[in-house]
C-alpha cells in the first residue's frame, strides 16, 4: 500500500532508532506479529483465489477425457454395426413422424365427417361386456321364453336393466377406456351413448348376436373416407421391410456392442487393480498393504472370466449382407409413400386442419426423400473398419442431434438439443424481460417521482430473492396451467403455437426465466443511467427538448454500452438457471422444430443445466457418461465466464 | 391569435405522455406480477400454518418431518389421505373398508421440519467456511495488496466467477467434495482415486470424497458464494475513507492496528451486509445442494442416531428447497396441495426475511455512515 510504502521510507531513515523490534526474521519473512497477521490474511486470500483456479482446472480435467473415450465409443459402435442400424433409424425416425402427422389428419378428417359415429363402437363394446357380465342369467332366461306377451315384458324389463347397469358404469370410466382407443375423443356425446345403448340391447335381445351395423360403422366410414383412407392403407405398411432389416442389424449388432464395451470396461478396471497393486508393499509382514492387495486380487479373478472372446467378423458380415438389402427396402418405402402422398392430393379434404397437417406432411415427405437419399449414400460408403478421428469425436459432441442415455442401446452424447433448448428458452425469456426490465428502468431513472422510485426501485430488487425452485413449483402449479387454458381461448388462436400441445413448454419456461431476469436487467441498467453525467441531461433541456426527448435520445444513448452490459448479463443468468427450466422446460432431449417458425414455443425441450441436474444421480465417476455431464458444465462456464468478463469489462470502463 | 406551433407542440406532448404511460405501465406489469405470485402463494400456503381448533397453529406442520403421504378410496367412493403411518393403523382399526387405488406419495404428508433443520445446518456451516476465508481474503485484497496488475485481475476473475451458474459450481462440488476429498478409513473403496496410508497407524488416507453429505453440500455452497463475499466485503472496507487509516499510520500505529481500529469498525457493517447477502443466495439454491447434500427420504433429524462430529458431518440432509422440488413431481394431486403451497410459503418468508433485512440494513448504513 502506498502509505505504508511512505512510511517506511521515512522510518528507514531517522527513527530507527526508537523502532521497537519484536519477533525474527526467517528466510525473508517477517515474523512478528503483524507479519502473522499479513500471512494469516494472505493465507486465506490465496486460498480462496486457489479454490478458484482449481475449479477451473478441475472442470477441463474432468471433461478433456471425455473426447478420446467417446472416439472409443464410437470406434466400438462402429465395428459392431450398430452405427449403420442408426442410418437405418434416422429414415424410420422420419417416416414415424410424418405418418403420425398423416394419420392425425386423417382421424381429424374422420371425426369432422362422421362426428361420434365412430365412438358408438367402443361404447357398444363397452355396454356388451355389462351385458355379458352382469345380466347374463336375464338374457338366459328371456331367451328361453316363447314369443308372446311375457316376452314383450321380459324385453322391457331387460331393456331396463340394461339402461341400468350402464348407468352405473360412470362417463368418466368409460370416457378413459374409449380414449385408450381413440386417443383424440374428448368427450362422449349423449347421441352416441344412446345409439350404442340401443345396439346394446339388440345385442342382448338377439340372443348375444352383434348387431350388424356394428360390425358395418367402421368399414363404412373406411370406404366413405375413400380416397384418404386408401392413402393411409398405403402410408401404413411401406415401412415394413426397411423395419425389418434394422431390427435383425440392431439385434445382432447390439449384442457384439455390448460384449465389445463391457469386456473393454472389465480390462481397463482389471488394469487399474494391477497398478493399485503393485503400487502397495509387497512385503507380507506389512499387513495393512497384504489385505488390500489380496482384495484386489481376489477382485480381479472375479473380473477375468467377464471377458468373453466374440467374433465381430461374422457379426459384421451378417450385417453387410443385410445393407445389400437396404437399398430396395427404401425405395420401397419411398415409392408406396408416393403412391399414398398421390392419393392424398387427389382426396378431398374438408378442414382446415387436416389441409395444414396435409401441407406439412408433404414438406415432411420432401425431407424424408432427402433423408433416405442422404443415408443411401452414407450406407453405401459405410466401412467399419474406417477409423474415428478425435475430431470426429469432437463434432460428433458439438453438433450432435441426438442426446440419450441410460437405455441398453449406445449413449448418444449430442449437445445440439441441450444448446437449441437452452438458447430457445433464454430469448424467449429476454424478449419479455427486455423491454419490461430497460422501460421500467428509464421510467424509474428519468420520469418517476422521488417517492414513487422510493417504492419501485426497492420493489422489484426485491424480486431477485425469490428462489428458484419456489418460481418452479409456481410455474407448475399455477402458471402452467393459466397459460394453457390462455391458450386455449378462441381469440387469442393468432398466436402463433397457440393451442399449446404440451403444458410444460418453451413459452412457459420463458416467462418464469424473465420474470427472474427482470430484477438483474433493471438494476445494472438503472445504475448505467444513473452514471450519465447531469450536465448531459441539463444540456439538453436547456435547449428545450422535452423530457421524453432527452430521455430516450440524450440519456439512453450515453448509457448504451452499460444498458447492453445490463442485458448481456440477464442473459448469462437466464442460461446458467437450472431448477426453473429443470421443473418446467418439459425435459424432452430433441431439437426443436423450427419449421413451425414462432410455433416452436409451444414444444417441450431440454436444456443443458436440466441434464446435469437430472443425470447427476445416475452416473459414477470417471465413467464417459459423467465425463460428459461435465463438458455440458464445461460449455455452460465458459459460455457464462466470456459473457461475464465482456461485461464486466464495459462497466469498469464505464463507472471510470 | 393561434400559434403557428400548436398542433406540433400538441403531437409532441401527446407523444411524451404515450411513452410515459407505456413505460410506467411496464414498471407496473413487473411489480404486479410479483404481487400476484407472493399473495398467490402466501393465500394458498398460509392456511397449512393454521387449523380450525386450538391451538390455531398446526403444530405437526413444524414440529414433524416429511413422511409418505397415502391416498386411496374405500369402495362409497370417499377420499382419505393420511401418513403412512395412520394409514396402517387405519386399517387395521376398519376391516371391513375395501382400499381402492392406493397412491404412495413420497415426502407429501407430515411436516417441515427435518428440511427446516437441514437447511439451517447447511447455511450455517457454509457460512461459517465462506465468512472466515471470504472476510479474510477481502482484508488481504484491499489492505495488503497493491493496485497492481495483477492483482486487479485477480478481482476481475473473481467478479467473473460470480456469475458462474450455480450448477456448475455443483457439479464441482459432486466432483470434489463427494468422491475426491479425503478421508481416513480402514476400508477404502475401490474406487478412490488415490490410497496411501496414514501415518503409522493402520488406516489410509483414502481420497474417496465424503459422499452425498452436509459437509460437502456446506463446502459446496461455501464456494459458490466465496466471490460474492470478497466482492461485497472488499467494496464496504474501500468505502472506508483513506484519511482514516492515514491519520491512525500518522499516529504511529502498525498495519495492523490501523486495520484493527480504524478500518474494521467502520467497515463491519457492510460486511454484515454481505453476510446476509450470500445467506440469502445460500438459502435460495437448490441445485448444489441437491447434487452434494441431500435426499428426500430420511426418518431421522440431523442430530439423532449420530456418533461423534464426523459422522454428523459426514450424513445426508434434508433440505427445504430439495423438498420443494421432490413434491413439484405430483402436479396434480389435490392431497399434496396443502403440503406444497406450505412449504414454498415458509421458505418464501425465510429467504425472504432474509432478503429484507439485508436491504435495511444496507438502507441504514447509507444513511448513517456519510464521511
Amino acid at each position: 500500500m502506498k502509505n505504508k510504502s511512505d512510511l517506511a521510507e521515512s522510518d528507514s531513515t531517522e527513527e530507527v532508532s526508537f523502532k521497537r523490534k519484536r519477533g525474527f526474521r526467517l528466510m525473508g519473512l517477517n515474523l512478528n506479529a503483524d507479519g502473522a497477521v499479513k500471512g494469516f490474511f494472505g493465507g486465506n486470500a490465496y486460498l480462496a483465489i486457489l479454490f478458484l483456479l482449481f475449479i477451473c482446472i478441475f472442470l477441463f480435467k474432468s471433461a478433456i477425457g471425455f473426447i478420446p473415450g467417446y472416439r472409443t465409443e464410437l470406434a466400438e459402435a462402429r465395428i459392431s454395426g450398430i452405427e449403420a442400424a442408426n442410418h437405418i433409424n434416422y429414415q424410420l425416425v422420419g417416416y414415424d413422424a410424418l405418418y403420425t402427422k398423416i394419420n392425425q389428419a386423417f382421424i381429424n378428417e374422420r371425426r369432422d365427417r362422421f362426428g361420434d359415429l365412430e365412438t358408438v363402437v367402443p361404447i357398444y363394446e363397452e355396454l356388451e361386456s355389462i351385458v355379458d357380465d352382469k345380466l347374463e342369467d336375464e338374457v338366459d332366461e328371456y331367451t328361453e321364453l316363447d314369443d308372446g306377451d311375457k316376452k314383450e315384458a321380459s324385453a322391457l324389463a331387460l331393456k331396463e336393466s340394461i339402461k341400468n347397469a350402464s348407468a352405473k358404469l360412470s362417463r368418466e370410466a368409460l370416457l378413459k377406456k374409449i380414449k385408450a382407443r381413440l386417443p383424440e375423443t374428448d368427450t362422449i356425446s349423449d347421441e352416441a351413448y344412446a345409439r350404442a345403448l340401443i345396439y346394446a340391447e339388440q345385442y342382448a335381445l338377439n340372443d348375444y348376436e352383434t348387431p350388424d351395423e356394428i360390425s358395418r360403422i367402421p368399414a363404412m366410414i373406411n370406404e366413405q373416407m375413400g380416397g384418404f383412407y386408401k392413402a393411409v392403407e398405403a402410408i401404413k405398411h411401406s415401412d415394413d421391410d426397411l423395419r425389418q432389416i434394422y431390427a435383425s442389424i440392431e439385434k445382432k449388432s447390439q449384442v457384439t456392442y455390448r460384449t465389445i464395451s463391457n469386456n473393454r470396461k472389465n480390462q481397463e478396471s482389471i488394469d487399474e487393480l494391477s497398478k493399485n497393486i503393485e503400487s502397495l508393499d509387497t512385503d507380507p509382514s506389512n499387513k495393512r498393504d497384504s489385505t488390500r492387495s489380496a482384495a484386489m486380487t481376489k477382485r480381479i479373478a472375479e473380473l477375468k472370466p467377464k471377458i468373453v472372446d466374440i467374433d465381430t467378423a461374422e457379426n459384421i458380415k451378417f450385417v453387410y449382407n443385410e445393407i445389400s438389402k437396404h437399398d430396395a427396402a427404401a425405395d420401397k418405402m419411398i415409392s408406396e409413400f408416393q403412391v399414398g402422398v398421390d392419393l392424398l392430393a387427389k382426396a378431398e379434404v374438408k378442414t382446415e386442419k387436416s389441409e395444414i397437417l396435409i401441407k406439412e406432411s408433404s414438406r415432411l415427405f420432401d425431407e424424408l426423400k432427402e433423408i433416405s437419399n442422404e443415408r443411401k449414400s452414407l450406407l453405401a460408403e459405410w466401412n467399419h473398419e474406417k477409423p474415428v478421428t478425435l475430431w470426429n469425436s469432437v463434432t460428433a459432441f458439438f453438433f450432435g442431434a441426438d442426446w440419450k442415455t441410460g437405455s441398453d442401446r449406445q449413449n448418444l452424447y449430442g449437445l445440439m438439443p441441450l444448446f437449441t433448448g437452452s438458447l430457445l428458452i433464454s430469448l424467449v425469456a429476454m424478449l419479455f424481460a427486455v423491454p419490461l426490465a430497460i422501460g421500467a428502468a428509464i421510467y424509474v431513472n428519468q420520469f418517476a417521482t422521488k417517492r414513487e422510485a422510493g417504492f419501485l426501485k426497492p420493489g422489484i430488487e426485491f424480486i431477485q430473492a425469490i428462489p428458484s425452485v419456489v418460481l418452479g413449483l409456481f410455474g407448475v402449479l399455477v402458471v402452467a396451467g393459466l397459460l394453457q387454458g390462455l391458450s386455449e381461448c378462441g381469440w387469442l388462436s393468432w398466436v402463433p403455437g397457440f393451442p399449446i400441445q404440451d403444458r410444460l413448454n418453451v413459452l412457459l419456461a420463458g416467462i418464469l426465466l424473465a420474470f427472474m431476469a427482470c430484477p438483474t436487467i433493471f438494476t445494472l441498467a438503472e445504475d448505467a443511467l444513473n452514471n450519465v453525467p447531469k450536465a448531459y441531461t441539463e444540456a439538453s433541456l436547456a435547449m428545450g427538448a422535452n423530457k421524453l426527448q432527452t430521455a430516450l435520445k440524450i440519456v439512453v444513448p450515453a448509457s448504451l454500452s452499460g444498458i447492453v452490459a445490463a442485458i448481456m448479463l440477464g442473459f448469462g443468468r437466464v442460461i446458467g438457471e437450472t431448477m426453473v427450466v429443470l421443473l418446467v422446460a418439459g425435459n424432452k432431449a430433441r431439437i426443436p422444430d423450427l419449421s413451425n417458425g414462432i410455433g416452436v414455443i409451444g414444444e417441450s425441450v431440454h436444456t443443458m443445466t436440466g441434464i446435469i441436474a437430472q443425470e447427476y444421480g445416475e452416473v459414477e465417476p470417471g465413467v464417459l457418461h459423467w465425463k460428459a455431464l461435465f463438458m455440458v458444465g464445461l460449455v455452460l462456464f465458459l459460455i457464462s465466464l466470456s459473457i461475464n468478463s465482456v461485461c464486466q469489462r464495459v462497466i469498469a470502463k464505464r463507472s471510470k | 391569435m393561434s400559434n403557428p406551433f400548436q398542433t406540433k407542440q400538441g403531437w409532441n406532448q401527446r407523444k411524451e405522455r404515450l411513452s410515459f404511460w407505456s413505460l410506467r405501465i411496464c414498471t407496473y406489469i413487473i411489480i404486479a406480477a410479483a404481487i400476484f405470485i407472493f399473495s398467490n402463494i402466501f393465500m394458498k400456503g398460509v392456511p397449512t400454518f393454521f387449523k380450525a381448533e386450538a391451538p390455531y397453529i398446526n403444530t405437526e406442520f413444524f414440529t414433524e418431518s416429511p413422511q409418505i403421504l397415502s391416498v386411496w378410496e374405500d369402495q362409497d367412493g370417499q377420499e382419505y389421505s393420511m401418513t403412512k403411518k395412520n394409514y396402517e393403523q387405519w386399517i387395521v382399526a376398519h376391516p371391513e373398508k375395501e382400499i381402492i387405488g392406493l397412491k404412495n406419495l413420497t415426502a407429501s404428508g407430515g411436516g417441515i421440519l427435518g428440511p427446516l433443520a437441514g437447511t439451517f445446518l447447511l447455511v450455517v456451516i457454509c457460512m461459517i467456511i465462506a465468512l472466515f476465508i471470504g472476510v479474510s481474503a477481502s482484508i488481504y485484497l484491499s489492505e495488503y495488496c497493491g493496485k497492481g496488475k495483477i492483482m486487479s485481475m485477480i478481482r476481475l476473475s473473481i467478479l467473473n466467477l460470480a456469475g458462474v451458474p450455480s450448477i456448475v459450481f455443483a457439479l464441482f462440488g459432486l466432483g470434489v467434495f463427494c468422491w475426491l476429498a479425503p478421508v481416513i478409513t480402514d476400508v477404502p473403496k475401490d474406487n478412490a482415486a488415490f490410497v496411501c496410508g496414514w501415518l503409522w497407524t493402520d488406516s489410509y488416507l483414502s481420497f474417496q470424497g465424503w459422499g452425498t453429505s452436509l459437509l460437502a453440500g456446506s463446502c459446496t455452497l461455501a464456494i459458490m458464494v466465496l466471490p460474492v463475499i470478497i466482492t461485497a466485503c472488499e467494496e464496504s472496507l474501500r468505502a472506508v475513507p483513506k484519511g482514516f487509516r492515514e491519520a491512525s499510520y500518522a499516529l504511529g500505529a502498525t498495519q495492523w492496528q490501523t486495520i484493527r481500529k480504524s478500518v474494521l469498525p467502520f467497515a463491519i457493517p457492510g460486511v454484515l451486509t454481505a453476510s446476509v447477502l450470500g445467506i440469502t443466495r445460500v438459502a435460495g439454491e437448490t441445485a448444489p445442494i441437491m447434487l452434494t447434500a441431500t435426499m428426500s427420504e430420511k426418518s431421522t433429524l440431523p442430530w439423532e442416531q449420530v456418533e461423534g462430529p464426523w459422522s454428523f458431518l459426514t450424513q445426508s440432509v434434508q433440505a427445504l428447497p430439495f423438498h420443494i422440488y421432490t413434491l413439484a413431481k405430483f402436479p396434480d394431486s389435490e392431497h399434496v396441495k396443502p403440503m406444497q403451497y406450505g412449504s414454498i410459503a415458509a421458505f418464501l418468508i425465510l429467504v425472504m426475511g432474509f432478503a429484507l433485512l439485508s436491504m435495511m440494513l444496507r438502507n441504514r448504513l447509507r444513511n448513517k455512515l456519510k464521511w
